[in-house]
């Protein structure tokens, strides 16, 4: 019972910001909670089952477009087009688990990070599907084709994604499933003498980390209404990803979306301080507290300040 | 009944012979202990025997099965348990979490995994520290977490590797009535130990191991007084 105060009170109390917010501030907390909502979907992967995955914008991209592509070529709504993207991304998360996984945690890092190289490039070929470089642009829409007019749409849509998959996170701390995963990244050995098959575990954790990803790809492409590969396949989302949660705390349910709250606003500060005159900054600042976070705080932030609240008890 | 047979079996890392031409048979509710100077391939036998590494020549038959490809996970369903000589404890589970794993992940058709969990838990005097994570605990007591996470499992034949060692001396006689009880029950025990009291009071048979092979074999009391066996851990190797 104790468990579902800490998500509860945090919850309801990002649902009213919006009503004591202004617009820009609710942009800037919608981008918090995207990231929260990704980082979260790269946790199931990196922090339950200890597979890190530098190459989650792939996934990204794969939903962005998918459901890209079937509204602007087949009319079809994007809440049914994140679904299906959902589903690519799971198959090619699944695929790219199989091949790589047996080979190890370094080898499947870098195994990512190619996909989404290749994906990109993918995508830039592809003109006819994919309209190339330009990528696809949306005229407009209404909430039937989730386009909102107002960023506070886009942020509650967020937050319940953001909910749903915090809730399925805390399931997984727990579930047979997501005990497994935790058993495999603490010790593979170990799991396999209680008949886990870590190869199988590790190939499904990949694909819903990838499904979940990819419709957050969709709400990116309708938050933006357009898609191009250099917007979506981009290292610095899949670094974004991961520190949020390792930053955050990647053991904790809700350690991702205290990463995001932390690192996204600083990065637009920083961004917006020096009018994005820098190129690349993001990935080196993202970079720097990839690095240098552990060294402080080994578990991200969430387990430091729990310790700090049970003291104040 | 005859529940597990290796015959000839070896094993090479680069140029070391491990194990060599090893034949070791275990029957329905024996209790039996391998014991040999360090280095003696003894690990490696259990090893082998578990599917953790593959024979380079041999068969092992596991309840008539031959398992000498199989994956240790699907030895594991077997129903084949076992623990390993440094402690392999799930760090960032709890204790409790730890039992229950395997609980769910190997008794079948159970109603209350968690009061079985509980149990388990407790009966290795480990229930003031049941919320507390893996890694929280002392050497002994990953150790014995380790064996109530097997014992928990249900498993038919269980393979201990020094299982005895770091744990408290009372706590090795709370082992030796758990393993007494187990035998009673039917189980298959194999041991890997160095503690000889402890050999002897629980084991049916005995077998040495040296350089990887087979130096002896019989009740506790027999090889003690064989002379290539006091060599063995006179002479080292
Ligand atoms: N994975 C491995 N790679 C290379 N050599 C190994 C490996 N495992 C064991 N050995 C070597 O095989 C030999 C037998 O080792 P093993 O661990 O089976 O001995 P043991 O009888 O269990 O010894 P101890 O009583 O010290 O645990 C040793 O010389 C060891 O160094
Ligand atoms: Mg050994």
């Amino acid at each position: 019972m104790r468990e579902v105060i800490a998500p509860t009170i945090t919850l309801v109390t990002l649902a009213v910001l919006p009503f004591f917010s202004t617009d820009y501030l609710t942009t800037v907390l919608f981008q918090a909670l995207l990231w929260a909502y990704l980082g979260s979907s790269w946790n199931i992967l990196g922090g339950f089952t200890g597979q890190f995955s530098l190459g989650h914008a792939a996934f990204l991209g794969i939903g962005a477009y998918s459901s890209m592509i079937l509204l602007s070529a087949y009319g079809v709504t994007p809440w049914i087009g994140m679904i299906v993207g959902g589903g690519l991304a799971a198959l090619v998360g699944a695929a790219i688990g199989l091949i790589s996984m047996r080979l190890g945690t370094v080898f499947f890092a870098l195994a990512t990070i190619a996909l989404a190289e290749m994906m990109k490039l993918v995508f830039l070929y592809l003109r006819p599907i994919t309209g190339g470089p330009l990528g696809i642009v949306l005229a407009g829409g209404d909430p039937t084709t989730m386009v909102f007019s107002s960023p506070s749409h886009y942020y509650w849509l967020t937050l319940g994604l953001l909910a749903s998959i915090i809730g399925f996170s805390y399931w997984l701390k727990r579930s047979k499933f997501g005990l497994n995963l935790q058993a495999i990244r603490d010790d593979e050995d170990a799991a396999k003498s209680l008949g886990i098959n870590p190869l199988r575990h590790k190939v499904a954790a990949s694909g819903i980390s990838a499904f979940f990803t990819a419709i957050g790809g969709t709400i990116m492409a309708q938050w933006l209404l357009y898609v191009r590969p250099d917007v979506v396949f981009k290292i610095d989302h899949s670094i974004l990803m991961a520190v949020t949660a390792i930053i955050g705390g990647p053991y904790h349910p809700l350690g991702p979306l205290l990463g995001s709250l932390l690192v996204v606003p600083a990065s637009l500060i920083i961004n917006s301080l020096l009018g994005g005159k820098v190129i690349g900054l993001n990935v080196m600042v993202y970079g720097f507290l990839l690095i240098i976070s552990p060294v402080f705080m080994r578990e991200g932030i969430y387990p430091w300040i729990r310790d700090k609240l049970v003291r104040i008890r | 009944m005859r529940l597990l047979a290796a015959e000839g079996v070896s094993k090479k890392f680069g140029g070391l012979q491990a194990v060599y031409n090893m034949n070791i048979w275990l029957d329905l509710g024996e209790v039996v202990s391998i014991i040999g100077p360090n280095g003696a391939g003894k690990t490696t036998l259990l090893n082998l025997l578990s599917g953790y590494l593959k024979p380079d020549k041999g068969v092992i038959k596991i309840f008539g099965k031959d398992v000498s490809k199989m994956s240790a996970e699907r030895i594991a369903r077997m129903g084949v348990g076992r623990t390993f000589q440094q402690p392999k404890v799930f760090e960032k589970l709890t204790v409790y979490e730890n039992i229950l794993i395997s609980v769910l992940n190997l008794c079948k058709d159970i109603d209350d995994p968690h009061g079985r969990a509980r149990m388990y838990t407790e009966m290795f005097g480990l229930g003031n520290v049941i919320n507390h994570e893996a890694r929280a605990l002392s050497f002994g007591q990953q150790r014995l977490l380790e064996i109530a996470r097997v014992l928990a499992s249900d498993p038919k034949v269980i393979f201990l590797d020094e299982p005895t060692s770091g744990v408290h001396i009372s706590l090795i006689k709370r082992l030796e009535e758990i393993i007494k009880k187990l035998k009673n029950e039917g189980k298959t025990i194999l041991i890997v130990e160095h503690n000889m009291p402890f050999v002897a009071k629980v084991s049916d048979r005995v077998i040495v191991m040296s350089n990887g092979s087979k130096i002896a074999e019989g009740t506790y009391e027999e090889v003690k007084e064989n002379a290539k066996v006091i060599e063995a851990y006179l002479g080292g190797r």
